[in-house]
């Protein structure tokens, strides 16, 4: 869930995918899921001439698992707070795991 | 090209044998003959053909019967064009050739890429459904019109996606290039039209034979359409009923209407012309998705774009799907003006497309929808939100604060589903449930709340005993019960991965720096490795997370917990000082356990947020410690090299190497600093004097030291608290009780510590400059660039700034020294007092600048009761 | 205290938890590198990462079948997420 956490913050801000076939799509975050499915609105494609076929669109959806990086602003991150979360993510994991921490 | 899209190869068979380019098709498991066998459909047809069966079949019957008007439905111009368009062309899409003809070109990976799409019924949504497709293997088969059907079955049916006819291909593309009669190819094998097996097999119209055919019907009225390339389709009972009763094909027109909801005939003026254009029928979507303006929609708008000839040309294409009488377009490809006919296009693209989107209304019931949205609410479903969504959570808080009050109106709704499990249903998540009244939300929410318990209930019952949920924070968690929700429930799951490789507990000691180290004190011990501090780091971080969440659930202050929860909170308090060891003896190893928990990043991060819990008596402690053991600080001790003219003198390592220096010196400047300096600014004068005094004392090279920025940093944060200490601030009028001036011994102990103090510094003032040590490192043109203004604005402002940090420091240095002194410092000074102020005054130098230049002098000067322009 | 304390270190995940707030060099499928500050992971080996340099490692193929010496492409992002089904190896990139 926290990726999915993490996504959620970035809605309505412009991120670039990267797709595993070297795609590049820039668009508005419009939603994303537990699967880390997004979608993009406004988007537009980097080298467009390479991928004629994505010229008109304008809004898509992007399944997770052809995503190889998704890219955004420093600015959109509290990275103190991302990796505090990381480390509650790790901390919840020992304790279901019955690692009794205190 | 158009075909493949279609979801079926193009090729014909023996073309596709014999063409090296279609050999070997990306997707070969998916060859239409191996997902025939694989799928154990299409058995009519599996005696003495592996090829195509359907697609001849089809192509038969479509010839047989109505195939009169493919022109219309799928816009075959009748130049006939080719169809290797290449759909992923890598610079330029390859313009469709014109010579129907030639054998087709490569053919994009794409074509075959849907090919399995087709076969039987890899969409149906139930048992129902896959049912029925195969029941209709047994129907005779007749071209029965889409819209008769209940939308229900036709859309769960697989072959509906392919072969709706009303759909045409010629919305997608304009004109639509390829003759062969692809898409009956579509049908799915079980589908197959009787009229297959009357064929001889190996006969297929070869591209000329379908052009002809196609040509002479080009002029076909087209109020038939239709129903006329209708592909075999799945029937309704109804429909079947009705097939056997008559044995001539039934014009669409004339059939009763279909249970259907009405369909609008316009668009609604609304419709954006983005959702004009999108292809009424997208062969990769699931029957369930169907979604508008992506993909394909390209397609068309880039071929106008690059074949503006085909735009010019009336397209004779869109089965105007139930067009009503009023929407009847004229007749098409009479001569009628351009704009009419692009209109009319236009409209009947849109009935298609509204048509075809219809096609999936009511596929799913609201039970259906109800059950999806169950799931995922289910998997949102946590104990506390704040666990599983901490990062969402915190961040749009913090987010909202920063918004301040004009905002104040909650974003982040946590909907609780019971008084032991909440829903976070935040700014995002609540768009994906946005539609849905709270009523809704409310019932889903018991519905949830149920689902959860009876999981957690038989979960129970199933491995009472066994680790089930845990409790955090007094309330129970059932993590793992969650898990199933989609399917099998399961104890690993993503945040509980099942542990692959087991490492043998506690085989490692060694990291564990703290355990042993406070046993063993007094001895000397090699440093902690870099593994033993990034261990420490992290098992403080967790203790300062779980301290940080136990204070944000402090109860109110009268109630019994209250206690108990105080306790809690010192425990935690008093395992992050022990961890912090700072109480290890000042020489157990270089650099002591303290300073390089503090030498990683993280550590300095890390640092402020300890600080916030540790007593004061522990901080003054850590004070303490870390001034003693400053010099060993990595940022003292490897603090990045003064900043050359010349960047490109360096070689990439040196640069790299200098970045991250510099980067550990800012973070050391921001986490660090600010909490010392708040420390030291409640420190009393006698305090203040111990800690200049352990300056003097544990500082071999002093000058090191203060040549750092953080060095500079200690060093007038502890000048200037001591200085404002023995200032007596005027009495105040309003309180008439004098505040009690400083104890005299303790001015007399902090001045002789501050004599040696300077004595100590004093020669080295002029050096600790960072403007002059790097003119004193650079040589040849580089001693140029400095003292001119060729270098980089950011960098000489930023240069700026860190003399004015220097020039700070002795400022404190002159408002404390005894007059006798202050001579001396103004003359170990002097030049550099005279070179900055002869360099603002420079006309060369921008006035910016100058004023910053004369600003950081008379920070110096103004404390020995002078002024910059004294200086002649 | 003591268990859990051994407990840490039995996940390899816990081995990349010590490079969190660190830098670290990461290894992905296509031939790629990149190293940049770690700041989230998750058991899918989804990362977050910021002040990231991407290497592409290419070796081009000449007419004749022969390679050419590899060479390098390099990008850099400001923040970056790369999804973990991609990333071979995590490590921390040491000074």
């Amino acid at each position: 869930m926290l990726f999915f956490s993490f996504f959620k913050t970035l809605t309505d801000q412009v991120i670039t995918v990267e797709l595993k076939n070297d795609l590049c799509i820039t668009g508005t975050l419009k939603s994303v899921d537990q699967f880390l499915n997004i979608r993009l609105d406004g988007i537009t494609v980097e080298d467009p001439e390479r991928h004629p076929h994505m010229m008109a669109v304008k809004n898509c959806f992007i399944r997770g698992s052809v995503v190889r990086y998704v890219r955004m602003g420093a600015r959109s991150v509290d990275t103190t707070l991302l990796e505090d979360a990381t480390r509650r993510g790790e901390f919840m994991v020992r304790v279901l795991k019955g690692l009794r921490v205190d | 090209m158009s075909g493949g899209f279609f979801g079926f190869n193009s090729a014909f068979p023996e073309r596709r044998n014999d063409s090296s380019s279609q050999s070997k098709p990306p997707f070969p498991g998916f060859q239409a003959d191996h997902v025939d066998q694989a799928f154990g459909i299409g058995q009519g047809a599996e005696e003495d053909v592996a090829v195509y069966t359907w697609g001849q079949g089809l192509d038969d019957a479509l010839r047989d019967a109505h195939d009169d008007f493919n022109h219309e439905t799928f816009g075959v111009d009748p130049r006939g064009l080719g169809t290797d368009f290449q759909f992923a062309a890598p610079k330029q899409t390859a313009a469709p050739s014109k010579t129907s003809g030639k054998p087709r070109g490569p053919i994009a990976s794409t074509q075959s890429r849907y090919k399995p799409k087709p076969v039987a019924d890899p969409f149906a949504m139930s048992e129902d459904d896959f049912y029925s497709s195969r029941v209709t293997k047994s129907v005779p088969k007749k071209p029965v019109d889409t819209k008769a059907k209940p939308s229900k079955l036709s859309s769960a049916a697989g072959g509906s996606l392919w072969n709706k006819p009303n759909v045409a291909p010629s919305q997608l593309w304009g004109t639509q290039p390829t003759s062969v009669a692809r898409p009956e190819a579509v049908a799915p094998p079980g589908q197959v039209a009787p009229q297959t097996f009357q064929r001889p097999v190996g006969h297929i119209k070869t591209l000329e034979e379908i052009e002809a055919e196609m040509a002479g019907i080009d002029l076909e009225p087209l109020t038939h359409q239709p129903q006329l390339p209708q592909q075999p389709r799945i029937l309704s009972l109804e429909e079947i009923e009705r097939e056997m009763m008559t044995t001539t094909p039934i014009p669409p027109m004339s059939q009763p209407p279909p249970p259907l909801p009405p369909q609008p005939i316009l668009p609604p003026p609304s419709l954006p012309v983005q959702s004009l254009l999108s292809p009424p029928s997208r062969p990769d979507s699931t029957p369930t998705v169907p979604l508008p303006g992506s993909g394909y929609a390209s397609g068309h708008a880039l071929l106008d774009s690059i074949f503006p000839q085909l735009g010019a040309t009336p397209r004779p294409d869109l089965p105007p799907a139930h067009l009503g009488p009023a929407s009847e377009p004229p007749l098409p490809p009479q001569p009628s003006p351009e704009e009419l006919a692009r209109l009319d296009a236009l409209r009947k693209r849109v009935a298609a497309k509204i048509e075809s989107m219809s096609r999936y209304n009511h596929t799913m019931g609201s039970s259906d929808k109800d059950y999806i949205t169950r799931m995922q609410l289910s998997q949102l479903v946590t104990d506390d939100p704040y666990t599983s969504d901490f990062y969402a959570q915190v961040f749009s808080a913090i987010k909202r604060s920063r918004l301040a009050a004009e905002q104040a109106d909650e974003k982040t709704a946590v909907v609780q589903i019971a008084p032991g499990a909440a829903l976070s249903v935040s700014a995002p998540t609540e768009s994906r449930f946005g539609k849905m009244g709270s009523k809704t939300m409310q019932r889903l929410s018991t519905q949830v709340k149920r689902l959860v318990d009876s999981r957690a209930a038989h979960k129970k019952t199933m491995d009472s005993g066994r680790f089930d949920g845990y409790v955090f924070e007094g309330r129970l968690i059932f993590l793992a019960t969650l898990k199933g929700a989609l399917g099998r429930v399961s104890r690993s799951g993503i945040a509980a991965p099942r542990p692959v490789l087991a490492v043998p507990v506690g085989s490692k000691p060694e990291h564990r720096p703290t355990s042993a180290l406070n046993q063993t004190s007094g001895v000397h011990r090699p440093a902690l490795t870099r593994k033993q501090v990034m261990y420490a780091l992290e098992e403080m971080y967790d203790l300062v997370l779980e301290l940080e969440q136990l204070r944000r659930t402090q109860p109110s202050p009268e109630s019994d917990e209250m206690k108990a929860w105080d306790e809690e909170c010192q425990l935690k308090v008093e395992e992050i000082w022990r961890r912090l060891m700072v109480m290890e003896p000042l020489d157990v190893s270089t650099p002591h356990p303290f300073i390089a928990l503090l030498n990683a990043v993280k550590g300095q991060r890390l640092m402020p947020r300890v600080l916030r819990h540790l007593p004061h008596s522990q901080a003054l402690t850590l004070l303490t410690l870390l001034i003693a053991t400053y010099p060993q600080l990595d940022v003292i001790a490897h603090a990045p090299p003064p900043p050359v003219a010349d960047a490109s003198l360096l070689n990439k390592m040196d640069r790299v190497e200098r970045a991250r220096r510099e980067a550990e010196t800012d973070c050391f400047l921001q986490c660090v600093v600010p909490g010392m300096d708040m420390l030291i600014s409640t420190c009393n004068l006698g305090l203040v004097a111990g800690l200049l005094n352990i300056c003097t004392q544990k500082m071999p090279n002093l000058k090191q030291v203060a040549s750092t920025r953080p060095g500079v940093a200690l060093f007038t944060a502890l000048l200037s608290r001591a200085q404002s200490l023995i200032r007596v601030p005027p009495a105040d009028p309003n309180n008439p009780q004098p505040i009690p001036g400083p104890d005299p011994a303790e001015v007399d102990h902090w001045q002789r510590t501050f004599a040696y103090f300077l004595h100590l510094i004093l020669p080295h003032l002029p050096e600790l400059f960072p403007a002059s040590v790097a003119q004193k490192a650079a040589f040849g043109p580089g001693a140029y660039l400095l003292g001119g203004e060729g270098v980089g604005e950011k960098e000489s402002l930023e240069m700026e700034r860190r003399e004015a940090e220097v020039w700070g420091l002795a400022a404190a240095l002159a408002v404390n020294a005894p007059e006798e002194e202050q001579t001396n410092l103004v003359a170990a000074l002097r030049d550099k007092i005279l070179h900055t102020v002869q360099g603002a005054r420079n006309p060369v130098t921008p006035p910016f600048k100058a004023e910053m230049r004369l600003r950081n002098v008379n920070m110096f000067l103004h404390g020995l009761g002078l002024d910059a322009s004294m200086i002649e | 205290m003591e268990q859990v304390a051994a407990g840490t270190i039995s996940e390899p995940l816990d081995l990349v938890k010590l490079s969190l707030g660190e830098r670290v060099f990461i290894k992905l499928r296509g031939d790629r590198t990149l190293t940049g500050n770690l700041h989230a992971y998750d058991a899918h080996m989804n990362l977050v990462l910021s002040q990231v340099e991407e290497n592409i490692h290419i070796v081009d193929v000449g007419e004749d079948g022969t390679a050419a010496p590899p060479r390098i492409e390099r990008r850099g992002f400001e923040m970056l997420f790369i999804r973990g089904d991609s990333v071979i190896l995590v490590s921390p990139l040491l000074e």
